[in-house]
């Protein structure tokens, strides 16, 4: 790069706060406040990450939704420049496989289309009676246990773990033992080594699922990436990679967004009294979306690389300088929702949110999510009216250190 | 689905597909919405 940096850019290096920023105590369901007055200030920002350079912080809703469509924004982590989460990942970015996550352009396409069999509209309509079911099994389960009741363990972790056991194809008999490896990295003292076994373990079991299935397919998501490989388009390894990542991405993040609805309804009567009092499926949709856009529990920000230079609201992001797209102010932006800071379930327009992100790298699961968040918010509220948190707010446990955002415990009385 | 007399999608991987390239007016709303709610932004208008 020839041109020399102008003053003003030259200080706002100088100056860039740390990122990520911590949350307030006593306001849970708000972006971190100093993110919050980054957004005032301007759409995009320096920041300063734990290997010392300075990324932008993008948290603009409109420059959120443009850099996450345009094509010159990349998500490929071997790029220099690229703003890595940690030291962890950086020094394992040429060991692990190319994945959806961080393959561009055809690569990208090409990853994308294998996942997105299980999650057209057809396929995630069909799965509505299972989840009901598994929704109203986890609550008599929880109603027929003792007093208070804890939503994480007795709702919102085995709904989407049955969910996704399902869709992944994972026979009856093994559900039990897939259930717990997919939960035991999840809990809040879980020793690295748990994580990792877990993982692990998840992973030989996916391998072998796909040979199995390799043999004996039926209608189900480990079935079609078995027919990939049979097609020679994959490895087995690489299709229990993309198995994990579907049973990763689509359990921890839904479990999340129950957990810290949930108490965002408790902590809201009025909104809670909404569902409670609604059978109309477009009144729960809406209040769904809602929720989205008032948690956007995706925190720290989207990590992407600057491909080319890029012009965005008076600013110049130039080749090969780090962007962190962050969800959660853009979905707090007051040009875009009105009262960004007050949940309304009735909301129009809630639906515009990006806490799927936006673009061709949008949550491929988003529909099945969808699904889930709205037969588990209204089933739980309409079957226990009286819900109520058992502790103080001030005793729940969040989740300030993991990539989604939640509450580790929420325990309940009615 | 917002517009499902207008638009499906494939089986196999989830692309959409046009079932309608000239929707009628009473589908106007129903198609701007899919639109903008298109997570990959495969649709585009012409009017």
């Amino acid at each position: 790069m020839s041109d020399t940096l102008t003053g003003s850019a030259a200080e706002a290096i100088a100056d860039a706060p740390e990122y990520p920023m911590g949350r307030a105590a006593g306001c849970p369901f708000a972006p971190p406040p100093e993110v919050m007055e980054l957004a005032q200030a301007r759409p995009l920002s320096r920041v300063r990450i734990w290997d010392g350079s300075t990324p932008w912080l993008i948290t603009g809703y409109e420059e959120v939704r443009t850099l996450f469509s345009d094509p010159r924004v990349s998500v490929d982590d071997r790029r220099p420049g690229f703003p890595h989460w940690n030291e962890g990942m950086l020094s394992t970015v040429h060991k692990r496989p190319r994945s959806v996550f961080t393959a561009d352009a055809e690569e990208h396409t090409r990853f994308r289309r294998m996942l997105s069999k299980p999650f057209t509209f057809k396929r995630v309509e069909g799965l509505r009676p299972a989840i009901q079911q598994s929704t109203d099994d986890a609550i008599d389960a929880m109603l027929a246990g003792p007093k208070p009741g804890e939503i994480v363990t007795g709702l919102a972790l085995p709904v989407p773990s049955l969910v996704i056991s399902q869709l992944l194809g994972v026979p009856y008999e093994d559900a039990e033992m897939f259930q717990h490896h997919a939960n035991v990295g999840l809990a809040r003292y879980a020793a690295a080594e748990d994580t990792m076994k877990g993982a692990m373990s998840l992973h030989k079991y996916l391998a072998q699922l796909v040979e199995a299935k390799m043999e004996n397919p039926a209608e189900d998501a480990v079935s079609d990436l078995a027919e990939r490989v049979k097609a020679g388009e994959l490895s087995v390894k690489e299709a229990a990679q993309l198995g994990t990542g579907l049973l990763i991405a689509g359990h921890e993040t839904t479990a999340n967004m129950i957990g810290l609805g949930v108490l965002a309804l408790l902590q809201n009567p009025d909104q809670a009294a909404v569902l409670r009092e609604t059978d109309d499926p477009k009144v729960v949709a809406n209040a769904v979306e809602e929720l989205l856009r008032y948690l956007s529990i995706i925190q720290n920000g989207q990590r992407r690389v600057a491909a080319d230079d890029i012009e965005i609201a008076g600013e110049v992001i130039h080749a090969g300088e780090g962007i962190i797209i962050d969800n959660a102010p853009a979905n707090w932006d007051g040009k875009e929702f009105a009262e960004p800071d007050r949940l309304y379930l009735h909301r129009s327009g809630a639906g515009q949110h990006v806490a799927f992100g936006y673009g061709r790298h949008q949550c491929v699961g988003q529909q099945l999510a969808r699904a889930e968040l709205q037969i588990v918010f209204h089933t739980l509220f309409r079957r226990i009216p009286t819900l109520e948190l058992a502790v103080p707010l001030d005793e729940v446990p969040f989740k300030h250190d993991r990539l989604a955002y939640g509450v580790y415990e929420l325990p309940v009385i009615w | 689905m917002h517009a499902p007399e207008i638009f499906d999608q494939r089986d196999d991987d989830g692309v959409v597909v046009l079932l309608d390239e000239n929707p009628p007016a009473d589908q106007a709303d129903n198609v701007r919405k899919a639109e903008t709610g298109c997570p990959a932004l495969a649709i585009h208008i012409e009017e």
